[in-house]
């Protein structure tokens, strides 16, 4: 059982208990779902597979990223590869370290009856003091209500654990945590089916359900000028629709309209963001699933292994995740109420949720529950995220772990404090995880692919896969390897550049780029001032090593 | 909900939770043919360090 609580422990974080719903609201239950299982069967499972096969092969001695590239691969584009995937677990763990740091600070605030807000714009108001979205430097401070003691405890345990090793400190974590987060959610889940919402609400659990997992959207919606027609609100359950109905009757500029579930299927955003979700809630195309996999031995099952992890984590996601959040939080605050809330994954999660957690009786036991889970499921991806990095010291210095630790331990901190100070508007957050969290990440991981199946080979891949397999992967994935995974990837990266991105094609141009160039603001550039230096830094401990040359040269 | 949510909600859950639930199985009954249960999964003796 240990097995599968250590690798779900690492694949399980805040984008399953988060981003999931509010995707699944967002694009309508059954489109999205469709796309979600497409998304998974096609990229994320054959992805990991990949990893999980790549990372047995290459364990016998070293467990990093940047070695299994230049060992697969054997030119000097995969060194260049390597250097920028060693900067991808390295920058998300900065700042994941930093958000970790508010799920605990919540928990400890609702468990010592901190929380007393009046509306979400109280709740939003303390989010924003608490993170320092003001102003720079706001937010280290060392009382409850400050993010900082708590980034400092975090930091500690993450190190603490990853110093202990991966069986004796992240393996035996997860053994405890991992059930413990399930347990937890369970409770959460069975609070929230027996909910019983404020009569001024106007809503309902089944309603919140509706607005997660009915396949047909209803919309009202207004004709303001030249017969353009815009949405003015979701609306679900029978009531609702029936209501709009009646207000449409007497008003020929409103109307209300239902869409169909083959029409959402042809809405690009959704195959974005079902596509995006399943590649960052696997984990993949992070190092993770590579450094974890080289400890395994000869004889162990990767297919089983992948199957397994990903399996944990999709349960986790779809049958956990799916059911506490947008439920409760549209049975208390309405639908409209959730959708002018959530802006953002944020938003929804540290703005709304604590709001809807002091309206049920005993909230405070359920609102210190949900974000101990939070806490859970953020440290137990955290330290996986650290195993990559620690590996890659290890190898290019010529170290052993324990200073390993403390080198990555010094560097990692630095890092992480610059996005904790730099919390204006969570401006150095937001750009890192753009940058790097969302854009290097899918140009490594399409690197990786097309590598792996037309360098080293996907038929041979599939063997490697086989090899002391219970389950034997299907020779077809050779085919997945090589055409259909990355034309996904690609696919979905040049339309998420084009329309959520570059604003073309009825999207809208990314803030992320605006604060860049038309802003100029100091603190986008300075970040990626630093991704750059980072890429530099580790590119020339890649090429100058001693250890690589001599590898290289074993090799050949 | 909607009887076509009810179906989505439905079918989402149960597969996951069937897959989840025979790799569960798969993993403990290998585990147990293989004398598995009680190692560590991670063997850190392969680290060269």
């Amino acid at each position: 059982m240990g097995v599968i609580l250590a690798v779900a422990g690492s694949a399980v974080g805040l984008g399953n208990f988060l981003k999931f719903p509010g995707q699944v609201a967002t694009y309508g239950g059954a489109a999205f779902m469709i796309v979600y299982v497409a998304s998974f069967l096609l990229l994320g499972l054959p992805f990991a597979m990949m990893e999980w096969t790549a990372g047995r092969k290459i364990g016998d001695r070293y467990h990093s990223v940047p070695w299994t590239f230049v060992s697969f691969f054997k030119r000097p584009s995969a060194k260049v590869a390597a250097a920028v995937s060693v900067v991808i677990p390295f920058v998300i763990c900065s700042y994941y370290t930093y958000i970790e740091a508010w799920c605990l600070g919540y928990a400890t605030n609702f468990l010592v009856g901190n929380f007393n807000f009046e509306s979400v714009k109280d709740s939003a108001k303390f989010f924003g003091e608490f993170v320092g979205v003001q102003e720079n430097g706001s937010a280290i401070g060392f009382s409850l209500t400050k993010v900082g003691a708590y980034f400092f405890i975090v930091f500690g345990i993450n190190f603490f654990l990853v110093y202990k090793g991966v069986s004796k400190g992240i393996e035996r974590f997860c053994k405890i945590a991992m059930p413990l987060l399930i347990l937890i959610a369970i409770i959460l889940v069975i609070r929230v089916i027996t909910i019983t919402p404020p009569k001024n609400s106007g809503a309902s659990i089944n309603q919140g359900m509706g607005f997660m997992w009915n396949p047909t959207q209803v919309v009202l919606q207004v004709n303001a000028e030249n017969d353009k027609w815009t949405d003015v609100k979701r609306l679900v359950g029978e009531s609702e629709i029936a209501q709009a109905r009646e207000q449409t009757k007497e008003n020929p500029k409103m109307r209300v309209l239902e869409i169909p579930l083959s029409r959402q299927l042809l809405n690009p955003s959704i195959w974005i963001a079902a596509v995006g979700q399943i590649f960052f809630s696997m984990s993949v195309g992070m190092g993770i699933i590579i450094s974890y996999s080289s400890y395994l031995r000869k004889k162990d099952d990767v297919v089983l292994s992948a199957l397994t992890s990903a399996s944990a984590n999709e349960f986790c996601e779809v049958c956990l995740g799916g059911m506490i959040t947008v439920p409760a939080a549209v049975a208390f605050l309405g639908v409209s109420g959730v959708l002018g809330s959530c802006a953002s994954l944020f938003d929804l999660g540290f703005n709304v949720l604590p709001m809807v957690f002091l309206q049920m009786p005993a909230g405070w036991i359920f609102g210190f529950l949900f974000f101990f889970l939070l806490f859970l499921a953020a440290i137990t991806s955290s330290i996986s995220i650290l195993q990559p990095s620690l590996a890659f010291f290890q190898e290019v210095l010529g170290i052993t772990k324990k200073p390993a630790v403390f080198i990555l331990g010094f560097f990692m901190f630095m890092m992480s404090i610059y996005s904790v100070y730099f919390s204006k508007n969570l401006m150095a957050l937001d750009t890192l995880d753009f940058w790097v969290g969302q854009t290097l990440i899918f140009i490594v991981a399409t690197y990786e692919i097309l590598m792996f199946s037309w360098c080293y080979g996907a038929e041979k891949l599939v063997k490697d896969a086989n090899k002391n397999s219970l389950l034997k992967l299907p020779k077809f994935y050779a085919i997945l390897w090589k055409y259909v995974t990355p034309s996904i990837l690609i696919a979905v990266f040049l339309g998420w550049i084009t329309k959520d991105v570059l604003g073309l094609w009825g999207g809208k141009l990314s803030y992320q780029i605006s604060n860049l160039f038309i802003e100029k603001e100091a603190v986008s550039w300075a970040s990626v001032a630093l991704i750059s230096l980072l890429c530099l830094i580790f590119g020339t401990m890649i090429f100058a090593s001693k250890e690589y040359k001599e590898l290289e040269e074993e090799d050949e | 909900m909607t009887s076509g949510g009810w179906l989505t909600f439905i079918l989402s859950i149960t597969t996951v939770t069937s897959l989840f639930a025979w790799c569960v199985y798969k993993v403990l009954s290998s585990s147990k043919k293989q004398k598995m249960m009680g190692e560590n999964l991670f063997d850190e003796s392969k680290n060269r360090k």
